[in-house]
């Protein structure tokens, strides 16, 4: 690990001001991400799980300085990128892509595709006309589309197709690092095992660093070589995928682990299934954020909460760790 | 809910104070001032006499002063003297507010019962032959144009049927029921006419887009029959976005009054107005000008307060 | 009633019947057949889960048991037998009177599926004051009890709530005390828990296997999620562009899938086995109800395909005691 990492977070926090009851009430603030870290070597893909408004694509988006953390840092590559301008920040741009969950909202319908996949290398300005065309040709090949596909609109494609072109285009610039924010989720069970080969072959063929958000965690025990849960926007635990699947340490990510369902385990049995609903960011609650729905609680979590601690192979933030149980 | 209509109470002054800053600025700002007419109706009237008389009504000072002076005795309740009807200003307005408030109401509820069914009717089953009836006849309401039409009912039911007075209102104290509606039924046909299109295409959009909901799928889905599905589901849901349109509408409707009282020399605000501003009576066309932001106002204010009772989503904190 | 006695034994006990069912959507181009030759039956207490991907017909199938085929879809085939009847061939009247009573059904988006201005316990309780003679207040007092016994807390209180008030769990809980208040005999889940999170949609289907336990519920469960499938399903049917391509008890089919196209989406999907490198993939993509391949639907996508998948069509046949497969290349 001598390797500066691709990205380095340190204590990040996202805050959003909510406006208050009455027309003379203040601001409050909602903590969507509260003083995370996190480090990303290059090659890896770190998985970030939760359920949603957990704050995994809000962590995400600022760490791509998408939207600026409100305190923390951000080292990509070795240096600190919070508080750049956004002309400096445009090399960044560059480096870091995103694939998002609905591919068709972020193409615009106008639009050839061949100039959809283009059009990163326009916006930086690389390449003539005709070599813009060919890289677009080359790259819609390596993503599985044809090159008469080229001159065609995004609503002539399915679903998978049009996550291709979105891949396509994210990866003109070359990146180092893609954040992909549940880029599976919408698609057909047989479509989804088809992106998720794509992805995997791209990361082997481009050295590519993965930032992959998804709450489902069959395709991240399969995609992912570390893995990040969240809750109520703190990171509970963190391990390498399969440390965390085997052996979960914290009782969410068990409660979640056991919530997922299995095929062929056969029919369900009502059993270890987590009540209620995650509590509002609004107004958490004290101590340890998960203890309204712990099956461990005690005491001790209602007042303090436990900080994420272990080595840097797994770290778990419950104040009964060591302790097994179901 | 207090608190809300206390913010829009203060934020409705401000417009008021803006809008009357405003208005007198901009009758500044017009060719011309009462002393030219009376010198253009007295040839006696020397330069002097004239300048004599601009600085005893305060007319040769800065338009800001002039502005702050006319601002403080209308806040104390003096809206100052209407030299064309040579009354005070109240006194001169509020038939005409009344006449008016007639008018509009009037037109306002018929189109809104017309109007809504007739769209509702149309979308329930769009592009049936109802629904192209319904929508031809909306058509062909919003395209005739207020005067062509004002004319053209003057013509067949005062000329050729001789029916209906062609204009005015019943003498004042005025005799029966029927006297004094008779002098409306051509204005307030005019200007239904002229509406009730818009209110029928704004219905028939926001209920087909209502029906469209996967909440009336499961109003189906519990066995609503359609007059529970339509009425009880779509309906509320449908007349939220109408609600705003029509506010917005009203004063649309205020400036198709102008053209209807005018053909039938009706005397309303639009008339008032017209002739105030024309006669250079700065006072009366102010407070006028004035009274008809202050409708408006009220008007979408209305407008907030049934959106909060028909969508819960609203809270007004 | 000839049809009802000549059912074979194992609809016997079918709270509901769906025989040969076909619905066609007239286009521009060419009829689109989004329902073709499906059948299944559903036994009281039992739970049949329909699985598929996008566009294959599982949730038009469900709409035509209600009658509520959106236009242009019609019902141009087929029979859909409940307590004697043949759903398509009863007037409107008639089928108002079962959807919601006899015939309930629930949405995947609780959110747009609840009408966002009336407050959840009027919903729930209109439902009630639909099919029973209740006065308002009595209908609101069941509704209430609806809503506890679906596991919401503080019912008195969160009837009042409007849907954008509660949690997209809280909602779904609603939409299921609204279905289940007329206490029906057939319960139609449209992919109910697609929208919720895992542990949501934990609590939601061990809130509907209770609900079945205790009424005695029908269940066609509709999903997109073979995990969800396997979990909740007595018994499955697989569809694909329209057709039921195979159907077995759920334990089986997930166990030894015949059909390639099963055994496909199985091996898709990344399980709790070993990583591997790679995914299984089918190939191609989900196909266009309006250009099916010749023969066999599935011969343009399928590893096994020959020459005689693309000249005829299989049909769904036996295969085994309870089991049925449409494919020419199926091991019995």
């Amino acid at each position: 690990m001598s390797d500066t990492p691709i990205l380095e977070v340190r204590d990040l926090c996202k805050r959003f001001p909510v406006r208050g009851k009455g027309p003379f009430a203040g601001k409050s603030w909602l903590a969507a991400v509260n003083a995370v870290s996190f480090r990303l070597d290059k090659g890896e893909t770190l998985a970030l799980v939760g359920e949603s408004g957990c704050g995994k694509t809000t962590l995400a988006r600022a760490a791509a300085m998408l939207q600026p953390p409100t305190s923390g840092s951000v080292r990509f590559e070795g240096s600190e990128i919070t508080g750049l301008g956004n002309r400096s920040l445009k090399p960044l741009r560059r480096r870091v892509q995103m694939i998002f969950q609905d591919p068709y909202g972020s193409l615009n319908p106008r639009l050839p595709v061949g100039a959809i996949i283009a059009e990163p290398l326009l916006v930086h300005g690389l390449g003539d006309k005709a070599e813009r065309r060919q890289k677009a040709v080359r790259l819609a090949e390596q993503v599985g589309l044809k090159a008469g596909d080229m001159s065609r609109y995004p609503h002539q494609f399915s679903g998978g197709q049009r996550q291709r072109i979105a891949i396509a285009r994210a990866i003109a610039l070359q990146p180092c690092l893609v954040i992909a924010d549940e880029p599976v989720s919408a698609l057909d069970v047989s479509i989804q095992s088809q992106i998720l080969n794509l992805l995997r072959d791209l990361r082997d063929s481009r050295r590519l660093t993965y930032l992959f958000i998804s709450h489902d965690l069959a395709v991240v025990r399969h995609f992912a070589d570390r893995v990040a849960v969240m809750y109520l926007g703190r990171i509970v635990e963190t391990a390498a995928a399969e440390t965390l699947f085997d052996a979960p340490r914290h009782p969410y990510t068990r409660a979640l682990i056991a919530a997922q369902p299995v095929i062929g385990r056969g029919k369900r049995t009502a059993a270890g299934c987590l009540s209620g609903d995650p509590p509002s960011p609004l107004d958490p609650p004290s101590g340890c954020p998960f203890h309204p729905r712990c099956p461990l609680a005690a005491a001790l979590c209602r007042e303090s909460r436990p900080e994420l601690e272990g080595d840097s192979g797994h770290q778990v933030a419950c104040h009964f760790k060591n302790e097994g149980g179901t | 809910m207090t608190g809300f209509l206390f913010q829009r109470l203060i934020q409705s002054a401000v417009v008021l104070a803006v809008m009357s800053f405003v208005i007198y600025w901009l009758m500044g700002l017009m060719p011309g001032d009462p002393i030219d007419l009376m010198i253009s109706a007295d040839p006696k009237i020397t330069s002097e006499d004239a300048a004599r008389l601009r600085a005893l009504y305060g007319l040769d000072k800065p338009i800001t002063e002039r502005y702050l002076n006319w601002l403080g005795a209308a806040v104390g309740g003096d809206f100052g003297f209407s030299r064309l009807y040579a009354k005070p200003v109240p006194e001169a307005l509020l038939p005409a507010l009344a006449n008016t408030v007639r008018l509009l109401g009037i037109t306002l509820c018929l189109s809104l019962l017309i109007g809504l069914p007739a769209g509702m009717a149309a979308a329930i089953r769009p592009y049936s032959k109802t629904d192209y009836t319904i929508n031809l006849l909306a058509f062909a309401g919003i395209s005739l144009p207020a005067f062509w039409l004002a004319l053209l009912l003057i013509i067949v039911f005062s000329v050729f049927l001789g029916v209906l007075p062609a204009g005015g209102v019943a003498a004042l104290g005025g005799d029966g029921f029927w006297d004094q509606a008779k002098y409306l039924v051509l204005p307030v046909a005019n200007l239904t006419i002229a509406s009730v299109g818009g209110h029928t295409r704004y219905m028939r959009a926001a209920m087909i887009e209502a029906l469209r909901q996967d909440y009336i799928r499961t109003a189906r889905a519990k066995g609503a029959g359609p007059a529970r599905v339509v009425l009880g589901h779509a309906l509320r849901n449908a007349l939220i976005p109408v609600v705003t349109i029509v506010s917005l509408d009203f004063g649309f409707l205020f400036s198709g009054a102008l053209i209807t009282e005018t053909v039938f020399a009706y005397p309303g605000m639009g008339k008032l107005i017209f002739d105030a501003i024309m006669g250079n009576d700065y006072n009366l066309a102010l407070v006028a000008l004035l009274f008809v932001t202050l409708l408006i106002l009220i008007g979408n204010l209305l407008a907030d307060l049934a959106y909060a009772w028909l969508d819960p989503r609203i809270s007004y904190r | 009633m000839p049809e009802v006695l000549e059912t074979s034994q194992d609809s016997a006990a079918a709270a509901l019947e769906v025989r040969q069912l076909e619905v066609v959507f007239a286009t521009d181009a060419s009829p689109l057949k989004a329902a073709d030759k499906v059948s299944f039956a559903v036994p009281a207490g039992r739970t049949l889960g329909l699985v598929g991907e996008s566009g294959c017909g599982k949730s038009v199938t469900a709409l035509a048991i209600l009658g509520l085929v959106p236009p242009p879809g019609l019902i141009t085939g087929g029979q859909i037998l409940f307590n004697g009847d043949d759903l398509p061939s009863l007037p409107e009247r008639r089928m108002e009177d079962i959807r919601g009573a006899r015939i309930s059904m629930i949405f995947q988006e609780p959110m747009t599926a609840l009408n966002p201005v009336f407050s959840i316990g009027s919903q729930v309780a209109e439902a009630l004051r639909i099919h029973r003679r209740t006065s308002r207040p009595e209908a609101w007092k069941a509704a209430v009890e609806m809503l506890a016994r679906v596991g919401i807390a503080d019912a008195a209180a969160r009837a009042g709530d409007y849907p954008h008030q509660l949690s997209g769990g809280m909602r779904q809980r609603a939409m299921i005390a609204m279905a289940l208040i007329c206490r029906p005999e057939v319960l139609i889940a449209d992919e109910p828990t697609t929208a919720l999170d895992v542990t949501t949609q934990a609590q939601i289907l061990d809130l509907m296997m209770a609900m079945q336990r205790d009424l005695g519920l029908a269940i066609l469960f509709i999903s997109h999620d073979l995990g969800v499938i396997s979990e909740i399903a007595d018994e499955v049917a697989v569809m694909y562009a329209g057709a039921i391509v195979e159907q077995a008890p759920a334990g089986e089919l997930f166990e030894r899938p015949l059909h390639p196209y099963t055994r496909g989406l199985i091996e898709t999907l990344p399980g709790a086995g070993p990583r591997l490198p790679r995914l299984a993939a089918i190939a191609g993509q989900v196909p266009d109800l309006g250009a099916l391949p010749r023969g066999c639907r599935f011969s343009d996508r399928c590893p096994l395909a020959d020459d005689e998948c693309g000249a005829s069509e299989p049909t769904l046949a036996a295969a085994g005691e309870r089991r049925r497969v449409a494919c020419w290349k199926a091991a019995p």
